[in-house]
């Protein structure tokens, strides 16, 4: 065997790999819905990564003030119209983006590594003290509404974005540590788990490269299914007046700050409101293009 | 007459993206009060053709052309009123894995009275009820009154087994189609199910198709063979021609592959895997795992020839000379 | 190499003693099959020597050495050393991973080694299963069921057994790939020495295969002998039933069967099983003695024909 046939193998495999990234693309694209929302998405990822550049008035993000033009109907020049201060809605929603999307990462980002691994310990040594402490701490998180949950520890702690995501993070983690643990409870006495026992592999080999890969698909819909869900939240705890303060311009925060001038200036509701909306639809889209892929597995 | 009668069979399934060509003109004839046998892999289109005849295909399923002539009338042509009333009471179908045959929330009481619900019109409950008992009975359970309360989860499988043995006598009054019904048995209960299978079809006076991959079991059981490759008949004997001197080179290769209590002598398998339905190979669909494939076997589609006064093969190798037959060698 | 073993699983409904008391050893090279019907015991007797369960009883040794320990807490040289093919390859090999991942887990563990001299040595493995190299790349669902089974017989061998527990290796196969299968498993002991505990209903299988052969009825065993003298001279009434109720497929499968033993009922549960000989209940031979005490142990015919029944409780007992 020489290194030309190394290199053969090695390119036959990102072929294939490509093949099934392609087949996979090809069940998604399937579903028009799911590839509108991915659109949509990643309009939204771009247009907030980018938001000083896209944005008319980048400046009015924050603390602005400008008399002249508050109040002002949605026009050409302001889209979505302007608030209170004359600052451009539009803008404002854009700069919402980034918040939520940032809290969507965060939030996700910790949660579903946490509660995923949490669960495959739970569930691959059932029956032991780690399962019982693990779905004894699990328990007492679902107990609790999310979001009373969610509000009580903002109001103890100082109301802020970072408190927001700790509450949100805090209540999440016990879903997925019970998905996992009820598909690792059933797949660790798969045969393929005794044989890569009895050829000796290290336990963490056997959590994250023969079990995991089983369930990445669950994981992954119901992460961006879930992923609006903390959009919604979040928003719901700013607009209690928990998470982010005035002038941050967080789509909860504004709509909590905007509807109080409703009936009259309905266009600074709608605004954020249409930002959460978009937002949480375009999850939702990809979420069930997403069970196709993997349902067609 | 014949009880029942295919004819140049094509049934076609659909997914999103691919059309997958199952069954490939099919032709076949049952006799009254005869068992016949169809061998051959999985996957060859056993199934699919059992479904075919009782018309409980899929919905992507689709039967393209043919004839399934019950008693002389087309069933693919006939009301649906008449097909539900030979499915009720002329055809009788043993499905495979007696456990998913069976629903598990109710009692196998409930559900036998189900079916006889259909078999017997205008029965009153308690004599459909003595009824489920008899046929509890003549499937040689235990206790009649017992298994008729229990669940399915209660029984052993050669026990659930019978049940389902049980239901599907209910509603085969000429017919009884058995599909691998003794897959996932010991090779002792098999005995016994498949013992009380030949009483039961011989004292009722039934035709039987027994589908199985276990050859041992068709041999056994059958007064007449097919062999089925990837949707077509490939050939069709008489059970104990068809096991001691095959015709067809896959009955051939599949009767030397089976390991034998009475031999240490293996085969060499069959080379390569059964083809894929959305590609079949053209020509003979066999030619590309076929040791003795020749170029016309690459290009044409073997017919069915008559090689001796019972027994008919599609292969090239015995084609010469002879006169393609259509139906059955029998019928002519 | 297993002594007097016993395992016994405590249920809600009372305690199962699926292997109540067994004997036997095997040597280097020999494949020794273990028949029965499901319930038998025998798959519980081959779990135990891989250490998925710990005897409840009695001793298990390979090579001297008393291994009723769980597998995590065997050595490594002794999880290389014994390895097992399972039943159904569309299980035993995990769906999502290729099948170069699946040998590359396989021999990470064992054979350390550059990738490039793990590259060559799975491709040297599929090469002498006979599996083309382009299936590296495939998940198992891509690959017929003979050429699954050949995967995880080739994960086994990857890291060079000695003792390759088979169970059931060929019933989830079609008939194209069982002699295949088959075949290539022989192969592998001419040239690798390695031995074989074979499990399997089907007697087809173990005729063609295995050198020795025991018989087991509710966790017991019933009779044990060389494979070609079973099948010729089979004495215990429950192998003669076993074998009478092979359905023969041609003359010369006819010729091999014995007198017919119809077979009748069923194997009782192990929670209460009968008392005396297990099979009394369904023996068309039983005495009354069956149903009192356990048969003795008797030598019949050849020296290495052993059978515990009654019937033959006259002849040289063990």
């Amino acid at each position: 065997m020489t290194s030309r046939d190394l290199s053969t193998i090695a390119r036959k495999e990102r072929e294939v790999r490509l093949e099934n990234l392609k087949r996979a693309w090809f069940r998604f694209s399937r579903n028009r819905l799911a590839v509108a929302g991915l659109i949509i998405l990643t309009t939204v990822v771009v247009m907030a990564l980018s938001a000083e550049y896209v944005t008319p008035y980048p400046s009015h993000a924050g603390l602005y003030i400008n008399f002249e033009e508050r109040y002002q109907p949605p026009n050409p020049k302001h889209v979505l119209g302007t608030d209170m201060y004359g600052r451009d809605v539009f803008t404002r929603v854009v700069f919402g983006f980034r918040y939520a999307l940032m809290m969507v990462g965060v939030v996700l980002g910790i949660v579903v590594p946490a509660g995923t691994v949490l669960g495959l310990l739970a569930g691959y040594y059932k029956g032991t003290l780690i399962d019982h402490a693990i779905n004894g701490a699990s328990e007492v998180f679902v107990a609790v509404p999310p979001l009373v949950l969610a509000l009580a520890i903002c109001s103890i702690l100082e109301p802020n974005v970072f408190n927001a995501l700790l509450a949100i993070t805090l209540m999440w983690w016990p879903w997925y540590a019970r998905m996992v643990y009820s598909m690792t409870s059933s797949l660790r006495n798969e045969p393929y788990v005794w044989a890569a026992k009895a050829l000796g592999m290290r336990t963490v080999d056997i959590l994250f490269r023969e079990l995991l890969p089983n369930m990445l698909g669950p994981i992954l819909t119901k992460a961006t299914l879930d992923a609006s869900w903390v959009v919604i939240i979040g928003a719901s705890i700013s607009f209690v007046g928990l998470g982010a303060q005035p002038p941050t311009p967080d789509l909860g925060t504004m709509l909590s700050e905007y509807c109080r001038y409703l009936p009259a200036y309905w266009w600074m509701t709608l605004g954020p409101l249409l930002g959460i909306i978009v937002l949480v639809l375009s999850f939702n889209l990809i979420g069930d293009g997403l069970r196709d892929v993997f349902a067609g597995e | 007459m014949n009880l029942l009668e295919v004819r140049d069979l094509y049934v076609k399934y659909r997914s999103y993206w691919y059309t997958y060509h199952v069954l490939d003109g099919i032709t076949l004839r049952v006799s009254p009060r005869e068992k016949v046998g169809l061998i051959g892999e999985s996957g060859a289109g056993k199934t699919t053709l059992l479904k075919s005849i009782l018309q409980i295909l899929p919905p992507q399923g689709r039967i393209v052309r043919g004839e399934v002539l019950w008693k002389g009338v087309d069933l693919l042509k006939a009301d649906k009123g008449y097909v539900m009333n030979v499915r009720r009471k002329g055809i009788g179908m043993i499905f495979q894995d007696p456990l998913s045959a069976l629903n598990p929330v109710f009692k196998i009481k409930d559900q036998l009275l189900e079916v006889l619900r259909y078999s017997y019109d205008g029965y009153s409950k308690s004599e459909l009820l003595s009824l489920a008992e008899e046929l509890i009975r003549s499937v040689l359970l235990p206790d009649p009154a017992r298994v008729l309360e229990s669940y399915p989860f209660q029984l052993s499988g050669g026990m659930r087994q019978r049940v389902v043995i049980a239901m599907a006598l209910a509603s085969a009054g000429d017919l009884l189609l058995a599909d691998e019904p003794t897959t996932n048995l010991d090779v002792t209960i098999q005995d016994q199910i498949l013992r009380l299978i030949d009483r039961l079809v011989i004292e009722r006076g039934l035709s039987m198709i027994l589908v199985s991959h276990a050859l041992g079991v068709v041999a056994k059981m059958t007064h007449r063979v097919y062999t089925m490759y990837a949707g077509n008949i490939v050939e069709e004997a008489p059970t104990p021609k068809l096991f001691n001197e095959p015709l067809h080179p896959y009955t051939k290769l599949l009767i030397e592959n089976v390991p034998r209590i009475s031999s240490r002598r293996l085969g060499e398998g069959i080379k390569g895997n059964p083809p894929d339905y959305r590609y079949p190979p053209p020509g003979c669909r066999f030619h590309p795992r076929c040791p003795y494939a020749v170029d016309i076997c690459k290009k044409v589609k073997p017919f069915c020839v008559k090689v001796s006064r019972d027994r008919r093969v599609a292969c090239h190798m015995y084609s010469e000379g002879l006169e393609k037959v259509d139906g059955d060698v029998n019928a002519n | 190499m297993v002594e007097d073993l016993k395992k016994y699983f405590r249920t809600p409904r009372g305690i199962v003693k699926a292997v109540d008391g067994i004997t036997f050893s095997m040597d280097l090279g020999e494949t020794l099959a273990l028949v029965g019907e499901s319930g038998s015991g025998k798959t519980t007797t081959a779990h135990v020597i891989m250490g998925f369960y710990t005897p409840t009883e009695g001793l298990v040794t390979y090579k001297g050495i008393d291994i009723g320990i769980p597998v995590e807490k065997r050595p490594l040289w002794l999880k290389r050393e014994i390895q097992i093919v399972f039943q159904d390859p569309a299980t035993s090999l995990n769906p999502k991973n290729t099948v170069k991942d699946i040998l590359d887990a396989a021999l990470r563990v064992h054979a350390s080694g550059t990738k490039l001299e793990r590259l060559n040595k799975m491709l040297e493995l599929m090469n002498y299963l006979g599996l083309p190299e382009e299936h590296l790349f495939k998940r198992p669902t891509e690959l017929g069921g003979g050429e699954k089974q050949l995967v995880a017989l080739a994960r086994a061998l990857a890291v060079d057994p000695d003792f390759i527990i088979l169970d059931e290796p060929t019933s989830a196969l079609d008939v194209s790939a069982q002699s295949k299968v088959l075949k290539t498993l022989s192969r592998i002991q001419r040239d690798r020495r390695v031995s074989y505990l074979l499990i399997t209903h089907d007697l087809g299988v173990v005729r063609n295969i295995s050198n020795r052969v025991i018989v087991m009825y509710l966790g017991k065993i019933c009779e044990e002998s060389e494979t070609d003298e079973l099948f010729s001279k089979p004495l215990h009434p429950y192998t003669q039933m076993l074998l009478s109720s092979v359905p023969a497929m041609t003359k010369e499968d006819e010729k091999v069967l014995p007198v017919r033993i119809e077979s009748r009922g069923e194997i009782p549960s192990a929670i209460n099983p009968p008392p005396g000989c297990r099979f009394h209940t369904r023996c068309p031979f039983a005495m009354e003695i069956c149903r009192r005490e356990e048969p003795p142990a008797c030598n019949a015919g050849a020296s290495s024909h052993v059978v515990r029944c009654w019937l033959y409780s006259s002849r040289t007992r063990v």
